[in-house]
């Protein structure tokens, strides 16, 4: 398969206000559960990061672990470059799109993403690739945001998609379903923020 | 639940500021004019867009993303509801407005407060 070249531009342009719009307020505001999510990378094992974005969650990574990013976004990851740069472990930073890895299968013990599922344009196609570089056993970690089941925000989050999804992601995606879907067996979700920003633990 | 004074008090001053906002907009627009539910659909239209232009890029800069999208949507649509609805004037509009604003935050935080924290163990 090959790269998504509709999503890769648009994040390329978003690359440029990403920090802006991303690195106070919703930092602040949903940094202790990406910090609690991220105490689980296990310095031992081969982690896969996703989507890495300008690298603003790589502070909230525990320190000494075996990492690799990726981002479908040159742009990003060029930008991110500096803080790839500057974690005091093994993290390299690489332009791939989650749809069409050269990673070998079960070749990571752990994955993490953190808002990206709701950018991923065939959410399930992506989780199965996930599925295929896990090794069996292994553990999937997500920070979403997804849809809600709660009237009126699910009303609300369905009418803006069509806007939202034009500059960013989407906000109906019922990213629980998804992982699923693609196979992974859920061990657990927590509701960060209502129902619309969780935290979603699967294994192999 | 949200406990720090920041994002709490943020949360509160952005809820009012766009419901008094969308209560003043759709009064003015508006203002009872076009009937009850013409005018409240109308002003409910208005709020919601209000809502997302141009509060929502600069309050989500400091506030937060879901967190300031969710309620502020739903002030403005209901303040937006009001001003359609009613013919109000100065002091009018800053009661209802504040007052709707305040509701919706109140109704949200008891609501994440229910459903917030682990939902699923094991498939």
């Amino acid at each position: 398969m090959s790269t998504d070249t509709v999503t890769r531009d648009k994040w390329d342009r978003a690359a440029r206000s990403l920090d802006l719009m991303t690195g106070y307020g919703p930092e602040w505001r949903w940094g202790p559960a990406k910090r609690k999510i991220f105490a689980r990378m296990q310095p031992a094992g081969k982690i896969l990061f996703l989507a890495l974005g300008t690298g603003i969650d790589i502070k909230n990574f525990p320190p000494g672990c075996d990492i690799k990013a990726i981002d479908i976004s040159p742009n990003m990851v060029e930008k991110a470059k500096d803080r790839v740069a500057a974690y005091p472990g093994h993290l390299s930073a690489q332009v791939m799109d989650v749809h069409a890895m050269d990673f070998s299968d079960e070749s990571f013990d752990q994955i993490f993403t953190s808002c990206t599922f709701c950018s991923v344009p065939n959410p399930v196609d992506g989780l199965k690739s996930l599925y295929r570089v896990l090794k069996p056993g292994g553990e999937l970690h997500m920070f979403e945001h997804t849809g809600s089941r709660v009237f009126p925000f699910s009303l609300m989050m369905k009418l803006m998609t069509p806007l939202a999804s034009r500059f960013g992601p989407e906000l109906d995606r019922d990213t629980v379903a998804n992982v699923e879907a693609a196979g992974f067996q859920i061990t657990q979700v927590n509701n960060v923020f209502l129902d619309t920003v969780k935290t979603i633990h699967a294994v192999k | 639940m949200e406990t720090r004074w920041y994002f709490i008090a943020g949360d509160l001053a952005a809820n009012i500021l766009v419901a008094t906002t969308a209560v003043a907009l759709s009064t003015w627009l508006i203002g009872g004019a076009w009937g009850m539910v013409p005018g409240m659909l109308a002003g409910m239209v208005i709020g919601m867009a209000l809502a997302l232009f141009p509060f929502f890029g600069l309050l989500s800069i400091a506030l937060g993303v879901m967190e300031v999208m969710t309620p502020c949507m739903l002030s403005g649509m209901i303040g937006g509801m009001i001003g359609g609805m009613l013919d109000l004037t100065g002091a009018g509009i800053w009661t209802w407005g504040s007052g709707t604003g305040v509701t919706v935050l109140a109704l949200v935080y008891a609501l994440n407060a229910t459903i917030s924290g682990p939902q699923r163990t094991g498939s």
